[in-house]
């Protein structure tokens, strides 16, 4: 019995993952798909034999078909909304990428100039003693401070 | 079984006769479909609800969600569908329209010598 519910679960994870694959709408309504065929499959699982993906598929048809009717049935401002989405995720990924590539390259060329400045040559540190009257503790145990 | 060209085509009109007469989940619309067509004409959930979707984009339908309890005790969310008032003036447009194209096929075939289709149908 355990096993059998376990197949079941399998099937229908396997099934609600190939539909999320194939659809393409806007998120909010991908999720609303999932969530009603979901409970659905789940309620039909309870009366009825569903051991492997194929009922589920004959019953309430296979990922490509979901996918071919919401093609047919949404209405081209979704249609336009969905592909606008995923164009924004591609730019910003881009621009991410771009921004990184750029910051390495600009952190590349200063460390090598920088190194390429002080071959052969040192650093001059310079030393002041602070004022007593700002910190009398720090002057009288003869604390430097660097500028 | 009809086939996809002239089932989609009166899928609409079909949800919004049994709309009519009941609040249904979308489940029950493929089933009832499937009964009352005497196993003619069948449609699959996956492939209902963008239909839906479209129907209550349109103002057609209205779905509310529904809390139901499964038999291992978890709950679960499921939409009841509800005819609108424009969902009853499009279905009288849809049945209209059906009618015409129905009378206009018939017509077609009556006044033409369809070869072989006698022979086909005994």
């Amino acid at each position: 019995m355990k096993n059998k519910n376990h197949k079941t679960e399998k099937a229908i994870r396997q099934y609600l993952r190939s539909v999320k694959r194939e659809v393409n709408c806007s998120p909010a309504r991908k999720a609303k798909v999932l969530e009603q065929l979901e409970t659905d499959i789940l309620l039909y699982a309870e009366e009825h034999e569903l051991s492997d993906i194929s009922e589920i598929v004959r019953r309430f048809g296979s990922p490509e078909e979901i996918a071919k009717s919401f093609m047919e049935e949404l209405d081209m401002k979704e249609a336009t909304h969905s592909l606008k989405s995923n164009r924004k995720i591609i730019a910003i990924i881009l621009t991410i990428v771009f921004v990184t590539a750029v910051t390495v390259i600009v952190l590349t060329v200063y460390n090598f100039w920088r190194n390429e400045r002080f071959r052969g040559g040192y650093y001059v540190e310079t030393y002041t003693k602070k004022s007593p009257l700002h910190s009398p503790e720090d002057a009288s145990s003869g604390v430097l401070y660097i500028d | 079984m009809a086939t996809d060209t002239f089932k989609k085509g009166s899928m609409e009109m079909l949800i919004l006769l049994i709309l009519q007469e009941d609040d249904v989940y979308g489940y029950q619309l493929t089933q009832l479909i499937q009964e009352r067509s005497e196993g003619l004409l069948s449609i699959q959930e996956g492939a209902l609800y963008p239909l839906l979707y479209r129907m209550v984009d349109n103002g057609y339908i209205s779905g509310r969600n529904i809390t139901v309890e499964t038999k291992h005790g978890r709950t679960r969310n499921r939409v009841m569908y509800r005819l609108e008032p424009p969902g009853r003036d499009r279905l009288v447009i849809l049945k209209q329209e059906y009618d015409e194209v129905q009378t206009g096929i018939e017509n077609v075939f009556k006044n033409s010598v369809v070869i072989g289709y006698e022979k086909q149908k005994s």
